[in-house]
């Protein structure tokens, strides 16, 4: 899950612009394709999704939220398409940086990425942090944060102690999603809390003691 | 605080069952580009493929033209780094490993 305030800004400062309309766009339904996305040669509306995508006239994609509490637009998949123009992209890592030299570890779920980055982050203080989930990669070989927020698991309990002994209903709520998922019940809704900022701040900045520049530097 | 910086090192985590011990091996370069490749479709397209379809097809995107391009980039953004496989045990030890990570990049920079 990415951060709308954080990310808006940090895709523009890339050269990236979206914009993001709480409105219906006019659309004349013409063409249609799978489940409910219909084209009208200029706007793509997802009656589904709740969104409707175009290009401005100046190029820039402009996407329409239809309901502002049941849209779910593919924003990632947009920002990622915007990025590869700006001979950049996505990776799935964590990493850090030191002395300016970013590290990452690129793992499929559940390997360790989270975990490493506390430990790396409780062991050194002058390591700072890059990203949790997802790294933006430039072909210069430059290494971007990517603000997302921080999925937390059953398994990462113990990385957050203080948290959790302030939140006991959610570390109950993790635990029994590790007890269902030791007897194959269906879990998904109860196994990950992602959003801690609440609590943290973004991207947990407050319990790292480490700060956030959405405009890069 | 969370910022950019110049990729120097890749460090792969690979989970096995097998041992109790962890250990950082080099590793050939196709080997993370095909992990970046795979993770990629796994992790951003295959959620919202409908939608991926449907942007392809009305010209907002061209999926197969990304992916394409999401290969030159990380070539390119790869080149020169220094790359790792670091195999972790099942109920691995992060404190331990984090310090092993650290030494090694902290060997490698000063």
């Amino acid at each position: 899950m990415y951060i709308f305030e954080e990310v808006y800004p940090f895709l523009e400062n890339l050269g990236i612009k979206i914009k993001i309309l709480y409105k219906s766009p006019p659309v004349k339904p013409a063409n249609e394709i799978l489940e409910h996305y219909y084209f009208d040669g200029k706007v793509m509306l997802s009656t589904a999704k709740k969104y409707a995508i175009e290009k401005d006239d100046e190029g820039n994609i402009v996407v329409y939220i239809l309901h502002p509490r049941r849209a779910n637009p593919p924003l990632e998949l947009i920002f990622w398409d915007q990025l590869l123009k700006q001979n950049a992209t996505f990776i799935h890592a964590s990493g850090i940086v030191r002395k300016g030299d970013a590290t990452i570890f690129p793992a499929w779920p559940e390997s360790g990425k989270t975990s490493l980055l506390v430990a790396l982050l409780k062991l050194d203080k002058s390591l700072m942090m890059l990203s949790d989930d997802y790294v933006i990669l430039s072909a210069s070989g430059d290494a971007y944060p990517y603000p997302r927020l921080f999925a937390v698991y059953s398994y990462h309990t113990s990385l957050f102690l203080d948290y959790f002994k302030k939140r006991p209903l959610d570390l109950f709520r993790l635990k029994m999603a590790h007890i269902l998922k030791k007897f194959n019940i269906p879990y998904s809704r109860l196994q990950k809390l992602s959003i801690l900022q609440n609590h943290y701040g973004y991207l947990g900045h407050k319990y790292f003691e480490i700060g956030w520049q959405a405009k890069g530097n | 605080m969370a910022s950019k910086g110049k990729l120097k090192r890749v460090y792969l985590l690979t989970k096995t069952s097998l041992g109790s011990g962890f250990k950082i091996t080099p590793v050939n370069l196709e080997v993370i580009i095909k992990h970046a490749y795979l993770c990629i479709i796994y992790d951003l397209l295959a959620p919202v493929m409908q939608d991926a379809i449907a942007l392809t097809s009305f010209g907002f995107m061209d999926v197969f033209g990304d992916l394409q391009k999401h290969l030159e980039v990380l070539r390119e953004s790869l080149k020169g780094c220094e790359l790792y496989n670091v195999i972790l045990p099942r109920n691995a030890n992060f404190n331990k490993i984090a310090a092993r990570i650290l030494s090694h990049i902290v060997d490698k920079m000063d």
